[in-house]
């Protein structure tokens, strides 16, 4: 993975309170983004985060599952449940997880996904802020 | 009107029809037949009707048994056809929901009829040779509408046919002949026998041959040319008599046949006839054959049906013309009227439902279902209305009447092709896909850019960086839904706008509409919500307070701005950025680029207005034009938002907006209060410190990144005099020595004296401007040339310190000789340092240092190649 080459942020995004925060850590070499799907379907923060999702078709991306395992693999697409398709697909840590070299391309159920690691010069975060924000403007004017 | 010219009607007859209208056709004749009936029975009894109840003798127990006998026809029990296939609860009374009112009066006045029908043909087994019976019952019997008429021919010889070879064709006819209804009465009625009125059917054989005629009748009604119309109207006339004819045979000679052997078809076909035209329930079980020939003759007429329907005219018209021939008939014994009279019957009680009127009785019971009834009378709805007034029009007018009929009949077969699926889905169905349709087009025209922000502008700014790439991905989603480039969809975008218009003036109104859903008490912490059935939401919710923070900016008085916490810093900042996102969502509904010369439209007008607004009310959320306060450490607002990162970030973007005046505003804001801006008050390395720590660092990295270059931009085009002004307040109020210890402080003062530098050279500025610039620099240099060193960071040779080289070259630039050589004495053992670290350090970072350094020497004239040899 290039890690040294790409900028190592962690994004987590709290719509409501429009808290971006960043912080450089050396560690992981992606951005990492929080699903948050059980409650989120249909409000627009998932909106916001599938119209994130979007932009990074054909990017490379690792997606970490909550059974803890991670497959990296081009993203294909992504649909309104965050539900993800992955093509050329390599398992994290083959050795524990052997039964799925073969396996070529997935989908992903939205629900079951922990995090995606993004490819961070993928991201615009200026405009991802500013997006959070219109959000944030959008739920306060429907709680309105 | 009876044979004998009494008032015949029975008692309870008369208060049977009482409620009919008067003036509905037919109804006159109706009341005829019975008095028909009545008129028998007053040649027996002599009396005025009561004797006829006497000599009933209880026949009407037996009537009721037999009614009994065929409620389970009615009601689908036993052998009737299995509910069929096909069968359309919703689609029947769908089509016929308009008359479903008269069709429930119809449905309970089914039962009565076979009552009333059945004293005639009790007497027409004993009295056969009536001759007003046969043609006054009829009529009462038949429900059938009007239009039959020109069908009724063909009709009877079906059966005939059918009775010698039983093909299927015999069924199709519709018509119930008056003949059908005799012999329906003669089965009801269980003491009567059976076979006698079959033989009625069997007589009419010989007509066979016209039922091809009919055939062609309907064919050119659905073919609907009008040609054809003339042509198979006139047919049908010529017929008449003959028809008329036959029928007299049927109805009574047929008697004498009695003894003729049943045949099982007859009985078999006859149930279908009637169920078409009587409106109560059908006792024959209709067989297969019948069931397949009447949906597909009634495709076309079922809606033809309803193009005539609502006409007034042929429905009224048409049964009078008639009603002259009727009596005579009467008195003739003819059983021609049979035909045209039984339709006047039926429509005396029906009214204006017209043909509709049996379709929901019947509908229901036979495997037919919704169709059979309404199979038969369309295609007599073409025909009929012609005939009678046909004969009476001329030439001229027949022709302008065909060509209208033909019209009609075109449009009635277009609804017919269109309606075919009528009824398929249900209202709440077609609501619910309205709905998801309504939705699909709100959201991806009105919230594209709500919900699809990120996705939008990300694409945007990357086609606008990449324009080799951006047909692709980018035109296929972001093109495509907007759609307003490429022919092809610009129809599809006038649907679009205008469901978009509908959809946006239904959502108005749904707005405006108050919504008094909610209570509130006095001094209670919530509010009661009603509940309805679209919002069976909570009962109470909590009202919720409107935070201090989101109210608008603008309105905000000065004061209410708490200080320099740092929740109210960042509530401020996002305050810019929200108004900033306006104007950017403002900026994209610009109404695109006017022609130079033009008056600008209306629209353009009211958009730069709002862009006006917008951009005053963001220039007020900076609060920049809140009084300086004099005490000492006061900070001022804008300042104080200018510490957040994210302020500084916004920085760029507001000049996007603001005009020159404001932009020197936020300079000389900046430039007065320097020495409180937290990258100029934390810049300072400290003594014992090797570095900034690392906060600050960031800070002035974000201030030069974000801040710097749009004031530089500025600088950049400002006048000698103004540079000279901001250096003479710089001086003035701020602390220079501490400001050239600085990075960012010293960015500033670069900044003022490179730009001055610029104009002087350019010979841009008027001697006296010059002059007063050179006085503000020669007060500059005093200040600092005792401490020319300390403008370096401590430990220089771990730091990058080219921006201390850039000051220096600015300074020596504008400098007379002997403030060079002032300088070159101060900084000469830093730069031979410089010399002397760059061959220590890896060679890029000492070819960087030397650069650096020669900055400065070559402002000067030197170079550091003299140095280095």
């Amino acid at each position: 993975m290039t890690a040294k080459t790409r900028r190592h942020l962690t994004l987590k995004f709290i719509a409501k309170t429009l808290q971006t925060r960043a912080s450089k850590s050396p560690s992981p070499p992606l951005i990492r983004f929080r699903h948050n799907l059980n409650r989120a379907y249909r409000t627009s923060a998932t909106m916001l985060f599938f119209s994130f999702f979007k932009t990074l078709v054909d990017h490379e991306v690792t997606i970490e599952l909550k059974n803890d395992l991670s497959i990296r693999g081009t993203l294909k697409s992504v649909d309104q449940f965050l539900n993800i398709k992955l093509d050329e697909i390599q398992v994290v840590d083959e050795v524990k997880y052997p039964h799925l070299s073969a396996v070529k391309n997935v989908f992903i159920r939205g629900s079951v996904v922990r995090y995606v690691h993004l490819p961070a010069n993928a991201v615009d975060t200026a405009l991802l802020e500013d997006a959070t924000r219109r959000e944030a403007a959008a739920q306060a004017n429907k709680a309105k | 009107m009876s044979f004998f010219g009494f008032n015949t009607t029975l008692p309870r007859d008369r208060a049977a029809h009482a409620p009919h209208p008067t003036q509905a056709p037919g109804f006159s004749q109706q009341v005829d037949a019975f008095a028909g009936l009545s008129g028998n029975s007053n040649e027996k009894a002599d009396d005025d009707g009561y004797d006829f109840e006497d000599t009933y003798d209880g026949l009407g127990d037996k009537l009721d048994e037999g009614d009994d006998e065929f409620n389970d026809e009615t009601f689908g029990g036993g052998n009737a056809a299995a509910p069929g296939k096909d069968f359309d609860f919703f689609g029947s009374t769908a089509k016929v929901a308009n008359a479903i009112n008269e069709e429930q009066l119809l449905y309970a006045r089914g039962p009565k009829k076979p009552t009333q029908t059945a004293p005639p043909s009790y007497h027409q087994d004993h009295q056969p040779k009536a001759p007003s019976y046969a043609a006054a019952t009829k009529p009462k019997l038949q429900p059938a509408p009007k239009h039959q008429i020109p069908t009724e021919i063909p009709e009877l010889k079906p059966e005939m046919s059918l009775w010698a070879t039983t093909s299927p064709e015999a069924t199709p006819a519709k018509n119930l002949s008056a003949h059908a209804a005799v012999h329906y009465l003669h089965i009801d009625n269980p003491l009567q026998e059976p076979p006698p009125t079959q033989p009625n059917f069997s007589q009419p054989a010989p007509a066979t041959r016209k039922y091809k005629s009919l055939e062609e009748v309907e064919a050119e009604i659905l073919a609907k040319k009008q040609a054809r119309l003339a042509a198979a109207q006139q047919p049908p006339q010529p017929q008449l008599p003959p028809h008329s004819q036959l029928n007299q045979q049927d109805g009574w000679p047929g008697r004498p046949v009695q003894g003729f052997p049943q045949h099982p078809q007859m009985q078999m076909q006859q149930p279908p006839l009637q169920q078409i035209e009587l409106p109560f329930p059908p006792r024959g079980m209709p067989p297969p054959q019948q069931n397949q020939r009447p949906p597909q003759n009634d495709r076309t007429p079922e809606h033809l049906q309803r193009g005539p329907m609502p006409q007034p005219g042929p429905g009224g018209q048409l049964p009078f013309p008639q009603i002259p021939a009727n009596p005579q008939f009467q008195g003739n014994n003819i059983p021609f009227p049979m035909g045209m009279i039984p339709p006047q019957g039926p429509q005396g009680p029906q009214g204006p439902q017209g043909p509709q009127g049996p379709q929901g009785p019947q509908g229901p019971q036979g495997p037919q279902g919704p169709q059979g009834p309404q199979g038969p009378q369309p295609p007599f709805v073409g025909m009929p209305p012609m005939q009678p007034q046909m004969m009476q029009m001329t030439e001229e007018e027949r022709v302008k009447f065909l060509e209208e009929e033909s019209k009609r009949l075109k449009r009635n077969h277009k609804i017919a092709q269109l309606s075919r699926y009528n009824g398929l889905m249900t209202p709440s169905d077609k609501n619910f896909i309205t709905r998801i349709q309504l939705q699909q087009l709100v959201s991806v025209n009105e919230d594209s850019f709500n919900e699809d922000f990120y996705y939008q502008v990300y694409m945007a700014i990357r086609a606008r960086n990449n324009p080799q790439q951006p047909l692709n991905q980018f035109a296929q989603t972001y093109l495509g839904q907007q759609g307003a480039r490429g022919g092809r969809a610009r129809r599809q975008d006038n649907h679009l706008l205008r469901m978009q218009q509908q959809v946006q003036r239904a959502v108005a109104a749904a707005k405006a509409r108050p919504k008094a859903s909610q209570l509130v008490l006095e001094g209670s912490l919530g509010k009661i919500s009603f509940s309805n059935v679209k919002t069976p939401k909570p009962l109470l919710s909590i009202k919720k307070q409107d935070s201090t923070g989101v109210v608008e900016p603008g309105q905000k008085p000065a004061h209410a701005f708490a200080g320099i916490d740092r929740r109210s810093i960042l509530a401020a900042a996002e305050d810019i950025y929200r108004c900033l996102l306006d104007l950017d969502s403002h900026e994209r509904k610009h109404p695109g680029p006017s022609l130079t010369g033009q008056q600008p439209d209306a629209n353009t007008i009211q958009w730069f207005e709002v862009r006006d607004a917008l951009i005053a009310k963001l220039w007020r959320s900076m609060r920049i034009m809140e009084p300086i306060k004099e005490e000492p450490n006061a900070l001022h607002p804008f300042i104080a938002i200018l510490s957040v990162k994210k302020a500084k970030e916004a920085i760029p973007r507001v000049f996007r907006y603001i005009d020159l005046q404001q932009r020197i505003t936020i300079l000389t804001m900046i430039t007065i209060s320097l020495d409180q801006v937290d990258v100029i008050k934390d810049g300072r390395y400290l003594p014992d410190t090797l570095s900034l720590s690392n906060e600050t660092k960031k800070k002035i990295e974000g201030f030069s990144q974000y801040v710097l270059p749009p004031l530089l931009s500025y600088v950049g085009d400002a006048q000698l005099d103004v540079i000279t002004g901001l250096l003479g307040i710089l001086l003035d109020r701020v602390n220079v020595l501490l400001l050239s210890q600085t990075q960012i402080g010293l960015a500033f003062l670069t900044m003022f004296t490179s730009r001055a530098e610029i104009i002087k050279q350019a010979n841009q500025a008027d001697d006296q401007g010059v002059l007063k610039w050179t006085q503000t620099y020669d007060r500059l240099f005093e200040v600092l040339e005792d401490h020319l060193l300390d403008i370096f960071p401590p430990h220089g040779a771990q730091v990058d310190d080219m921006y201390v080289w850039q000051f220096l070259a600015s300074m020596a630039v504008g400098a007379n000789m002997s403030q060079q050589q002032k300088m070159v004495s101060a900084v000469k053992d830093r730069v031979n340092d410089n010399v002397q670290a760059s061959k220590t350090l890896p060679q890029e970072m000492g070819q960087h240092k030397l650069a650096n350094t020669n900055l400065f020497l070559r402002a000067l004239g030197l170079d550091i190649d003299l140095l280095l040899s």
